[in-house]
Order: C-alpha cells, then structure tokens, then sequence
C-alpha cells in the first residue's frame, strides 16, 4: 500500500517537474512547480516526516508566491513571444542545457545501478517506525546542532540582504532620500530601472 | 445497536463535518447581508423562507442557472480552475479543527474532529495558506488590470501579516509545548488554568488582526475594494466560479474563527462546568465561534478601508515587531516562572 | 498512525468531488450563448486598452522576497516552540540533556537576528510603500504642465501649517498669561 502510494507520488512529482520546464505558460510551470513540491512534501509525510512536510507546504507555498511574483514583474510576455520568433537565440543554450541534464541523469542512474536496491522488507521496517516526534528534532537543534542552528539564521540574514541588493538594481529608487541621490547620480530619476534595463539588452532577453 | 466499523464511523463523521461547513458558510452568506442590512436601518432579505432563512439554497439554484462568461483574453484553464483552489484549501484545513471531546458513536468512541494530527496547527496554516494561489491566478489569468491589480495586492497583504500571524500562534505553541490543536485546547481547561487570551493577551490581539487581514475582509479587503476595483480579483468571474471564490471566503473565516476560538479560548470548554458532555462543549464552541464571525461583520461595518501604503506599514513596521517581542517576552516569562 | 492522513486524504477527495461536481452540474443547467459582448474585458464601459499582462511595479516583489526569509527563519522556531515548556521544566525528550534556561538564549539569539534583518529592510527603506516613485510630479501626455504636487511636498506642507499652527497657539497662551 506504501510502496504504490510512494511510485504513484513520486511519478507525479516527476509530472509535474517535466511540466515545468516543458509549459508554454510562464504561470504554468509556476503552478506545477507548486504541483512537484506538494507531490514531495507526501512523500515526506509517507517516509515518516510530519513536521518536514507541514514545513515544506509552509515554506514553499511563500517561495512560489515569489515565482509568481517574478513572472508578473520581470518577465513581459510580450518579449517572451519575441524570444519564441527567434529560436536560435535560445536554441545554443538548450543544447547546453541538454546535454548537462543529460549526464547528470546517466550519472544518478550508473550510482543507483553500482549500489544494492535496499529490499523491500527493510522499507516497511523504516513506515512500521511511524512518524517522527517533534521534541527529539528540538532537542537536537539546542545541544548536538547548536551552532548550525545559530548560523542558519545568519546565514538567511545574509540572504536577505543579498536579495534586496540585488533587487534594487533593478527598481527605481524609492523614498525621497534614494530619489534625490538617484537625480544626482543620473539625472534622471530612473537612472536604476534603465540601468537594469540595459544590462537585460545586453544579456539578449529584450 | 450493531457496532459499525470504524472506517464507516469516520465517513460519517466526515460528512457530517462538511455539511456543518457548508451551512455555517451558507449562513454566513445571508448573516453578512442581514447584519450588514441591521447595522443600516434596513430589514435584509426575508422573502425566501422565515427570516430568509433560505436565501442561500435559493443563492446557489440560481447560481447554477446563470451564464458563465469567460473573457476572451483570459488564460482558459488557469480561468477555470482558480475558484477550485481558492475553494478546496479553506474546506479542507477544517479536518483538524478539535469541535468536541470524545463521544459515543454507533458503539465506537471517536473524537468530534475529523482527525487528530500531532502537527494540526501547522497543517492549518500550510493548508490555508495555498488559498491565496486561487485568488493570485484568478486575477492574473482574467487578463484584466483590475483583476491583476487585486490580486498583486491580495499576494504582498498576505505574507505581511502572515508572519505575524504564524509568530502569535509561536507563543500559544510555546505555552502549551504542542503544535497539537487537541492539546492546546485541552490544556487550557484543565483544572487552575487560565484560558490563553489571559495569558497571552498580546498574542490573541495579534491574530484577530492578521486573522482580518488574512482573509482579505474588511478594514483589509484590498483585493476586492469595490470602489477603487470593481470587484478586484473576481471581476471577471460570474455564475458557479463566482460562487465559489464566495464559498472559499466564507470557509476562510469559518476556519480562521475556529483556529481563534481554539488557541485563545480553549475550544469547547465551558468555565466551572469541567466535565460538560460533548453537546454542551459543541454548543460551546459554535457559540464563540459565530462571536468571532459576528466580529468581522461588525468591524466591516464599524472601521473605513486602510489606505494600502497604510496597510503594509501596520503589516511590516507595527505587528511585525510586535509579534517578535510577544514571542521574547511570552519565552522570558515562562522562564521566569510567571506564565 | 497513518490512518490520521489517511482520513484528511479522503476528506480532500470528498471535498475535491463536492467543488467539481457543482461546476459539472452547473454547466449542463447554465445556458450557453456566444455574443461578442460577453468576451470583454469589464472596464466599466470603456473600450480595453492593451493587455493587464505588463511589467508591474517590482515593490510587490521584494516584498515577498523578504517574507521568504522570515518564514524559512520561523519555521525553525516552530520546534524551538514546542520544547521550550519541557526544557525549563527539565522533562520530557530533553531531560537530563541539562538544557534549561539555555533554550531561552538560544532563542532569543536567533530571534535577535530575525529582528536584525527586519531593522536593516526598515533601515533601507524597503518597507516604506510610497505612493509615488517619481521625482518629477506626474505629467499626463497631452497637456502643458499639471499643477499636482508630490505627496512628500504635500505631507511638508502639512507638517508646516501644523508647526505654524503650534506656535501660533503658544504665542496665544503666553500673551493670555502675561495679561
């Protein structure tokens, strides 16, 4: 019963990320990378792990409202149609990217092929042990993983200043500090957007 | 009476839990006309049925009835499916609500829950908070501005303020040490126990905010905002998909209130009456239940609509740190010995 | 155990069927027409200009970008949470683990840090929902000039009558006692 739920739920996670990469729609391959993460939070849930997959629906359900977000903002979809009238544009990186997903899927396949499939009787051991309780999780994170623990939030306080950097050069300048050193560097209280504006030329995507 | 097997006692306990859902958002429907009407020196509608009791059943026929439009520029299938996803999220995080104790059901002793989960307040959460993707690509994919403008709002108002929402729901965590509904409620009616909206009064005023905020009602309904919108994320919707953006709604509050009435007053429990039978803890907890919903029509007709600039700073620069010093100050007094 | 999820899972599927067996049957009841009219865009009348599919402000989006952060943060309070109350009690899984008022420190530290990252988005202004980017008041196209002001000039403005009005008031109070 496990084991045909797991195939079933790891199928439609693969589904959905072939969808992906494969729809036409921008939105729908937001939507079904929305898809493959609640497929995957299941099999957390199915392996044992409550509170990993209350915590990944928690968590990613913010992260794909950001990819949502990302294809209103930035991407038009006007220029996306152009990049579709001139396919060779593209066409180089999709031999790249091709090839790449290819070896890398050749490489998990021969680890996978060089090692033992575990049996199936040690895996029902592994769904008889039932589900994790939270207080060990909590316990460990104050004693064993410590530091991790304390550096994970550092390490997020580094990505949330890493992404708003990296945010604001490609927004106009906001509140009237940022607009009177916008005018003054630029002349031109968009300075920041053109700027952006030009480095996307430039890479090709407008 | 023959004793029936368990999984036959679940389905029916199932049932009858959908069906309660679906009256109280039907209810709700015809309360938030009638009070609205009240609060205005008007009567409400009261030709379908004693009091219009049956104007939602006469709603939803008519519903069923009316043309459906779908615009010509709109993306079809995200069009489509979108009110299923605004729907389904807001009915199915119910299934963890703790309504009453145990009872005696057809030989076998259940709970008046759907289900139990160790982890429920986090199920809540994470379940409810995929409804907004209904609402998101409902406006996006009307391919209209007012549509689109909704629904930008509806995604920056709702990670606002759930942040505070998830850190005040931290603190009543911490002080009943489970993320166990169950427990959380039952912890407050044991014998000495102050229910949490006296041990935590910052935290329950925290959450009826958001609580407002998260299902985009009033002084908060920047999605929709009829005046500067139209109908913001639903403009383009009519007939059964219109309904059901409705329903999702309704459910939303529904589950919200709930979530309140377990966390900050104790469930079901009854003050000085420790070992009520089930349908007193019921009656109990429908009671504070209907008070929460009944809220949200009196501020709607009670507070002005923020202005949004207005919106995000009491979302980011007022709960936000507020939140975080809740959840400081509720840890450094459980330290101390006082909470 | 798992029939815990189990239940929720049936309970999803049951909820599943109720929506789409209302939109199935309401599209075999509701009435099918094709007029033109029915396929625009509501605009309250107006003919629709272009497409709502256009680059928008990117304000939304850094938005939810610093919420990311926050929730990846608060999901690690999430057991933190739960133990706290057995970890000053010294029971439960974290007994003899000696942990105690050190679970208060910890928190507290990464709660500093959360509250670090929030004083530096407030600090760059990324909180701040302006109503206008533009330095240049809004000029519609078409006409000469327009006489709108800014809001930040608006609010100056304002602040000033305030000022005014202030010492106005004192001036008043100080003449009426010296009288």
């Amino acid at each position: 019963m496990a084991e045909t739920l797991f195939y079933a739920l790891a199928l439609a996670a693969v589904g959905f990320a072939v969808g992906v990469i494969s729809a036409r729609s921008p939105m729908l391959s937001v939507l079904s990378l929305l898809g493959a993460f609640v497929c995957l939070a299941l099999v957390y849930l199915l392996a044992g792990f409550q509170f990993l997959a209350g915590a990944q629906v928690l968590v990613y359900a913010g992260a794909i409202m950001v990819l949502f977000l990302f294809v209103v903002m930035l991407l038009n979809l006007a220029d996306l149609s152009k990049v579709a009238e001139h396919p060779t544009r593209v066409l180089g990186v999709h031999r790249v990217a091709l090839a790449g997903g290819s070896a890398a899927l050749l490489g998990v396949l021969a680890l996978l092929a060089s090692r033992r499939i575990p049996d199936t009787a040690a895996d029902t051991a592994m769904l008889a042990r039932g589900f994790d309780e939270l207080e060990p999780i909590a316990v460990a994170l104050f004693s064993r993983y410590l530091l991790p623990f304390e550096a994970a939030s550092l390490l997020l306080l580094a990505t949330m200043v890493a992404v708003l950097v990296l945010a604001k050069r490609a927004r106009a300048p906001q509140g009237p500090r940022e607009q009177a050193q916008a005018v003054d560097a630029h002349g031109d209280a968009r300075g920041d957007a053109s700027d952006a504006a030009r480095e996307l030329e430039g890479a090709g995507l407008r | 009476m023959p004793e029936l097997p368990l999984w036959l006692v679940w389905v029916i306990k199932a049932a009858v839990i959908y069906g309660a859902l679906l009256s109280v958002a039907g209810l709700m429907s015809l309360a938030e006309r009638k009070v609205s009407a009240w609060m205005q020196y008007r009567i409400g509608p009261n030709r379908v049925g004693p009091f219009g009791l049956l104007q939602p059943l006469a709603d939803g026929v008519k519903f069923m009835f009316k043309e459906e439009l779908v615009p010509a520029g709109a993306n079809p299938f995200l069009f489509r499916i979108a009110p299923a996803l605004a729907a389904l999220p807001a009915m199915l995080a119910v299934a963890v609500i703790p309504f009453a104790g145990e009872i005696e059901l057809f030989g076998q002793r259940t709970t008046l829950s759907v289900t139990d989960l160790p982890i429920s307040s986090l199920y809540v959460l994470a379940v409810g908070g995929l409804g907004i993707y209904g609402i998101i690509l409902g406006g996006w994919s009307s391919n209209s501005k007012y549509s689109l403008l909704g629904s930008l709002r509806a995604s920056a108002q709702m990670v606002s303020y759930e942040l505070s929402l998830i850190l005040s729901i931290l603190a009543v965590v911490a002080l009943s040490g489970s993320l166990d509904l169950r427990v959380i409620a039952d912890a407050q009616q044991a014998d000495a126990a102050l229910w949490n909206i006296a041990r935590a009064p910052l935290a329950f005023l925290l959450f009826v905010v958001c609580m407002f905020a998260e299902t985009n009602r009033h002084p908060f309904d920047f999605a929709e905002s009829e005046p500067e919108l139209v109908g913001g994320f639903h403009t383009e919707y009519s007939a059964m998909r219109f309904a059901l953006f409705f329903l999702g709604e309704y459910c939303a509050m529904t589950v919200m209130s709930c979530l309140a009435t377990v966390l900050f007053l104790a469930g079901g429990a009854i003050p000085f009456w420790p070992d009520a039978p089930w349908w007193a803890e019921l009656a109990s907890f429908l009671v504070k239940m209907s008070a929460f919903l009944f809220l949200y029509l009196w501020v709607r007709w009670t507070l002005p609509r923020f202005r949004f600039d207005q919106l995000m700073r009491l979302g980011w620069k007022v709960l936000l740190p507020l939140a975080l010093f809740n959840l400081f100050a509720t840890a450094a007094l459980m330290a101390a010995g006082v909470l | 155990m798992y029939f815990d999820y189990f239940t929720v899972l049936v309970f999803a599927s049951v909820g599943l069927a109720f929506v789409f067996a209302n939109l199935l049957i309401a599209s075999v009841l509701r009435p099918q027409r094709t007029q033109d009219e029915g396929l625009e865009t509501y605009e309250c009348g107006e003919v629709t200009i272009g497409e709502a599919w256009i680059q928008f402000d990117i304000r939304y989006y850094t938005v939810a970008l610093v919420y990311v952060v926050f929730a990846v943060e608060i999901a690690f309070l999430f057991p933190w949470a739960i133990v706290l109350k057995e970890a000053y009690a010294g029971t439960g899984a974290g007994a003899g683990a000696g942990i105690g008022i050190f679970a208060l420190i910890e928190g507290v530290i990464f709660l500093a840090v959360l509250a670090l990252g929030l004083a530096y988005v407030w600090a760059k202004g990324d909180l701040d929902w302006v109503l206008t980017y533009s330095a240049q008041p809004y000029q519609p196209a078409g006409r000469e000039s327009s006489n709108l002001p800014l809001v930040q000039e608006l609010e100056k403005e304002q602040e000033r009558l305030a000022e005014e009005r202030k010492k106005a008031a004192a001036a008043a109070a100080s003449s009426e006692a010296a009288a």
